[in-house]
């Protein structure tokens, strides 16, 4: 419930449902009966949070126990935030309405690297000091969570400890050992110090980084408790490991406003470039009785229309032939619409077209990802362009007439003759669209392509790449532009200042601590906003402490540098990244983990179990 | 297929809710409550739902009502007890019948409006006289043609009757004003050009409305 206080801003703000709570579902517990507040913080605005699963479930894991109360909390848009400061009023959690300076956790899932500034700013808005060292009472531990967290050093001075992996079991171990050592009266560094022994735990404190002359690491020494490198967690059975029975139905609309069924996790693919590939190995698989029952019951505590499966490549799960009739079964009759996403063009049934032609239809998109097949043997992205003409034939001959293509440019050996695939491939769709001899008649075709810049991230076989720098993706741009020839291909990319601080941050080290605080301070926040991204300031940050950007995405680095990341444990080992990487420079493709185990080292995490063999 | 018509009040943190945001939550809760709601026969089939008027965002309102239509003969008490169950606190279905009035009918409705005030004397001297007067302008978006224009009207003629109250530090105007698809009058325009220039005398500001009427002063069922 919000104060009087907290309720006079709302009339002053855009989308105040943004701030109110009091959602469907959202989880309301008597304050009395708690051992444990955990404010959950999503480092970017409402609407964005909100479509977050790893949130939902988590939010939903915690509040499962009768002895913590998690709640929910989102960076406030720039005009809630003015207000906020102007009125002294603290960030504060949605279902209480309470300042979540007095909890005893905060967590911070750290989605994608842009969003480091409003963790420090929501930390801020809090009342709390920015800088780990500085709070030094026990509560509030601030933890974090997340993708990044593959690579948390550039936030290590700001967040007591980080959770790898997946969370459901170790958030669960953290809240047991705060509720006992607040019990007990410790202090942060006993704390701490227990903690550091639970597998997936990293306390950045407990770890000192010494560096050689050229700014590479030189060696990273553990204290106290930690251990030498911290292993991931991971869920070991999907089947039954917690899932939410509902989900917070947000007022306003949100980017992601459905029922979400999340059918496994992991990837068979190994793509080169794909960090979400590699960090979520091994596959472990939901049954399909499982994620129907599941689903038909989210629909009944939410009243969604949509289902979305959830997965990093839906026709790669093995039961997909039985669980699509059995939720269309359902679904149809009550209105309900469920969507594929993530369908890979070489896999793309017969049956399945026909099965998603009953549902209302969205736009179609592929991935070839790179335009020749050179390239996109060296990425391992092992699609061909017939596969690719097969299945928009497919999907014309479906009635479809818009495509939309994903490729990304400035990757490892990519040439001039590889962008210029792009608009060829491009317009060969385009000339797919007219040789379809039922083709709607009065109907054009419309296929866009958008094109990403590639950045390497820890944990690939390409961890060691150069980026491209912003130059050299404007003249690839450029070039593309030029080879494309009709209206009939729309080409739309991205910000290049934004991918190079991507870069920056997702392969650096903890020296970029003090960048990110003096950026925060000099006013950058919702860096992934195009609107509020000021490259300037960044800059001006870096020249501060004498870092440059470069140094951490433009550089080659060889195998044998002491990386960042190396001291965290995804389960691949180094290894198998170097020949990957390797085989890659020689256009060399490895075929996917169903057709033969890489034996990437994974496996090893779940007692040497793998969906993906068996 | 019978026509129902909702009536539901939407008070507290749920004026916050927009009309768009309002149909997604009903449709919502109409399927959590299991009503054989009709659904349109169109290309995308929908629940159909038909709102009377919108209410303006940041209004709360004790008279508001949805139509929806059902297939089956499901009894009204029960459709009211089972959306209850299912929506969110601060809107309340107060009744469930068979429509009388179409939704075009609605000509006039009351608001209640209550003024938290720092200087209630000041805030009553300045909105009586405003109220006293011949006319209050305000500026209204609307489109000529295709283009946005910003139009200047008299909003002090869609006021038919009005009664100003302080007690304390609290002013009530109880309004009755012209609504209806034809001449709807926007509450916050009024209420905005009520406290135009008395800005700092006012905290807070609560607009509630309260009945709506046909033509001949009938309540609208």
């Amino acid at each position: 419930m919000l104060n009087q206080k907290q309720l006079k801003l709302l009339d002053r703000v855009q989308k105040p449902a943004r701030y109110t709570g009091g959602e469907l579902n959202s989880v309301i517990k008597d304050k009395s009966k708690i051992k444990l507040r955990y404010a959950f913080c999503f480092p970017d605005n409402y609407e964005i949070g909100m479509s977050h699963l790893g949130m939902k479930i988590l939010y939903s894991c915690v509040n499962a126990r009768e002895d913590a109360w998690c709640e929910r909390v989102f960076a406030p848009w720039v005009d809630m935030e003015e207000e906020m400061r102007k009125e002294g009023v603290p960030l504060y959690a949605l279902e209480s309405g309470d300042s979540i300076k007095d909890f005893d956790m905060i967590g911070f899932t750290l989605m994608y690297e842009m969003c480091y500034t409003n963790v420090l700013n929501m930390l801020d808005l809090a009342g709390l000091p920015v800088r780990s060292r500085d709070r030094t009472e026990l509560t509030p531990i601030i933890v974090a969570g997340g993708p990044c967290a593959c690579n948390p050093e550039p936030v290590s001075a700001f967040v007591d400890l980080f959770m790898l992996g997946e969370g459901e079991e170790v958030t669960n171990d953290i809240i047991d050992l705060l509720i006992y050592h607040k019990e007990r009266g410790s202090s942060k560094q006993e704390f701490l110090e227990d903690a550091a022994e639970i597998q997936g735990v990293y306390v950045p404190a407990f770890y000192d980084v010494a560096y050689n002359a050229d700014g590479t690491i030189k060696e990273v020494v553990n204290k106290y408790t930690a251990p030498k490198s911290v292993k991931k967690r991971i869920i070991s059975d999907m089947d039954s490991v917690h899932y939410p029975e509902s989900f917070v139905v947000p007022f306003i609309d949100v980017v992601h406003d459905r029922v979400v069924s999340e059918i496994f996790r992991g990837c068979i693919r190994g793509c080169r470039f794909c960090q979400a590939g590699f960090i979520y190995r091994p596959i472990r698989e939901k049954s399909a009785e499982v994620a129907n029952a599941q689903s038909k019951r989210l629909c009944e505590t939410t009243g969604y229309d949509e289902i979305s499966l959830c997965s990093l490549s839906t026709s790669d799960y093995s039961e997909i032939d039985k669980l699509i009739p059995t939720m269309f079964d359902w679904a149809l009759k009550e209105n309900i619409n469920v969507s594929l996403p993530s369908l890979r063009v070489d896999n793309f049934s017969d049956e399945l077209m026909q099965q998603l032609q009953k549902v209302r239809r969205s736009g179609l998109t592929f991935a070839p990802e790179a335009g020749t097949q050179r390239l996109r043997d060296a990425i391992n992205k092992n699609v061909t362009e017939e596969e690719v003409i097969r299945t928009a034939e497919k999907a014309f001959a479906g009635g479809w007439t818009a495509v939309k293509l994903y490729f990304m440019m400035g990757l490892p050996t990519e040439t001039y003759e590889d962008i210029e695939g792009i608009a060829r491939l491009a317009q060969t769709v385009v000339n797919t669209f007219y040789k379809n001899p039922d083709k709607p008649k009065g109907k054009g075709v419309t296929v866009n392509i958008s094109v990403a810049s590639f950045v390497p991230k820890p944990h690939t076989p390409f961890q060691w790449e150069p980026q491209d720098t912003g130059d050299m993706l404007n003249e690839k741009q450029k070039h593309l532009l030029e080879c494309i020839k009709t209206h009939k291909i729309q080409v739309s990319y991205h910000e290049s200042k934004t991918s190079l601080l991507e870069g920056v941050f997702a392969r650096g080290d903890r020296r970029l601590c003090d960048v990110i605080e003096s950026a925060w301070k000099k006013g950058c926040k919702f860096d992934s906003w195009d609107e509020f991204f000021d490259f300037s300031k960044w800059q001006e940050a870096f020249d501060e402490f004498s870092l440059d950007p470069a140094f951490y995405a433009n550089r080659t680095r060889s195998f044998d540098e002491i990386l960042p990341w190396d001291m965290f444990d995804y389960g691949i080992r180094r290894k198998f990244l170097e020949e990957e990487n390797l085989k890659a420079h020689r256009s060399e493709t490895t075929p996917h983990c169903r057709i033969k185990c890489s034996a990437c080292g994974a496996a090893r995490l779940n007692g040497g179990k793998c969906d993906a063999i068996g | 297929m019978r026509s129902v018509r909702l009536f539901f009040t939407k008070e507290g943190l749920t004026r916050y809710i927009s009309h768009l945001d309002l149909m997604r939550c009903f449709s919502r809760a109409i399927k959590r409550a299991k009503i054989d709601i009709w659904y349109t026969e169109g290309y995308n089939p929908r629940p159909y739902m038909n709102f009377s008027l919108p209410l303006n965002l940041g209004t709360e309102s004790l008279c508001e009502t949805l139509d929806i239509r059902t297939n089956d003969e499901m009894p009204f008490d029960e459709i009211k007890c089972r959306l209850n169950s299912v929506l969110p606190e601060g809107i309340k279905i107060t009744a469930c019948a068979a429509p009388v009035h179409k939704a075009e009918e609605i000509c006039f409705a009351d608001y209640e409006i209550s003024f938290d005030c720092s200087d209630a004397e000041k805030a009553l001297k300045y909105i009586s006289e405003r109220l006293e007067g011949e006319e209050i302008l305000v500026e209204k978006k609307a489109k000529q043609g295709r283009k946005r224009v910003l139009r200047q009207i008299n909003i002090r003629e869609n006021i038919k009757s009005y009664e100003l109250t302080q007690n304390e530090k609290v002013l009530k105007l109880s309004m009755n004003v012209c609504a209806g698809m034809k001449n709807n009058t926007n509450i916050t325009l009024l209420v905005d050009a009520l406290t135009k220039e008395i800005k700092d005398s006012v905290e807070s500001v609560r607009v509630v409305k309260r009945k709506m009427y046909t033509q001949d002063m009938k309540e609208f069922v």
